[in-house]
């Protein structure tokens, strides 16, 4: 089945609106310059205009902006911290010049470094930050695709520390939603997927699927599980961490999108070995799950829904038991619907 | 006082192209690296008229 990647608009599009900053009364934090903390201030304000970056970069900007968003004193200085990450934030919104010259010049290891930052809305244009430079068609002048290069300079590591925590997860929204967003369109590159699996972003997958009370998480949780039901280690992964008991929780979403993904997950499951087995165990009730599930509007989901059916019917002694719990009626539900 | 004025312009966002054009980046770039050039206004002041 065909994934589809929708980008979030604000990833794409939105810029940073920081106009809201308080008037500049701090005082700076570095006594051995005192201007950097207005100079983050005026880097973000004059990125927020895409078609001044072009002259920006000529003249030099990046390379003072990088090493600021890197300099001890900064972290200490909260005002300076928000005003660099949305620079950050403002400039990974640009065009493909922009970001090669960006990433080219370092914004990635600033990232890094802001995501592990105590301020919710720095972490949160960290995150959006990623999502927008993984969504661009950077290629470098070796050849490293842009989700390389940040599997390389341990992006994926940065994202799973931003959302680890249950507290985090109930407490920041914001960042949950673009973390996961931003690790929805790194796994949509299948290169992404062993180092995935390596660096235990499948357990934290499965557990923010299991407690998280966010819509829009839940949406792009969905996602990002059905797209690793696609690769045969991240598959077998998900299944050892019981990643299907997430799967059945996002299921019962009213969200067609969060439907749709959850049925192309269960669908691919149900193809592997130890996954239909388990799909297969009483109490687990998948003959139920797949009937509220076909209940939508999507084609796609009910015609997963019918192969998963038609996979856990291939096993022996079984089918007794799925008439018994109603899979013959959900079958024809959707033979109903789509004639 | 330049950094803070320029921060402070900068927010304005019809003024941003302005100052782009107009050397503010090369005075960001400078003002960054610890270039302490406080702003020394030159020209010719306009009298009033007597």
């Amino acid at each position: 089945m065909e994934w589809e990647w929708r980008g979030k608009n604000d990833c794409e599009h939105s810029k940073a609106q920081h106009s809201e900053l308080t008037p500049i009364n701090s005082q700076p934090t570095n006594p051995s310059n005192p201007h950097q903390h207005f100079c983050g201030t005026a880097f973000c304000n004059v990125l927020k205009d895409e078609t001044c970056h072009p002259k920006i970069i000529a003249a030099g900007a990046l390379g003072p902006l990088m090493s600021l968003s890197l300099d001890e004193h900064m972290a200490g200085d909260l005002e300076l911290a928000t005003s660099l990450a949305f620079a950050l934030y403002n400039i990974s919104c640009g065009g493909i010049d922009a970001i090669t010259a960006c990433l080219e010049g370092g914004i990635i290891k600033c990232l890094v470094k802001f995501s592990e930052h105590d301020s919710l809305s720095i972490r949160e244009r960290v995150a959006a930050s990623v999502c927008s430079l993984a969504l661009s068609k950077y290629v470098s002048k070796t050849g490293e695709s842009i989700v390389q290069m940040m599997i390389s300079q341990n992006v994926l590591e940065a994202i799973m520390d931003m959302m680890d925590s249950k507290e985090e997860i109930e407490s920041m929204p914001e960042v949950t939603q673009q973390c996961v967003t931003a690790l929805a369109i790194v796994a949509h590159d299948p290169v992404s997927h062993d180092t995935i699996v390596n660096r235990g972003c499948v357990e934290t997958l499965i557990n923010l699927g299991n407690m998280t009370n966010d819509t829009e998480t839940k949406q792009v949780c969905a996602v990002v599980l059905s797209v690793l039901t696609y690769g045969e280690k991240s598959l077998n992964r998900l299944i050892e961490m019981k990643g299907l008991e997430a799967i059945i929780r996002l299921s019962s979403e009213k969200d067609t999108l969060t439907r749709q993904h959850c049925a192309v997950a269960l669908c691919n499951i149900s193809e592997n070995g130890a996954g239909v087995l388990e799909m297969l165990e009483e109490n687990v009730g998948m003959v139920e799950v797949l009937s509220k599930l076909s209940n939508t509007y999507s084609e796609e989901a009910q015609q997963d829904c019918a192969k998963c059916l038609c996979n856990l019917s291939s096993i022996a002694n079984k089918s007794v038991m799925l008439n018994k719990h109603g899979a013959v009626h959900a079958l024809m539900m959707i033979a109903m619907v789509r004639r | 006082m330049c950094a803070e004025t320029l921060a402070n312009l900068s927010t304005f966002t019809d003024l941003v192209e302005i100052l782009v054009d107009n050397g503010a980046i090369k005075m960001l770039v400078d003002l960054c690296a610890g270039e302490n050039k406080e702003a020394k206004v030159s020209g010719v002041g306009v009298e009033g008229k007597k």
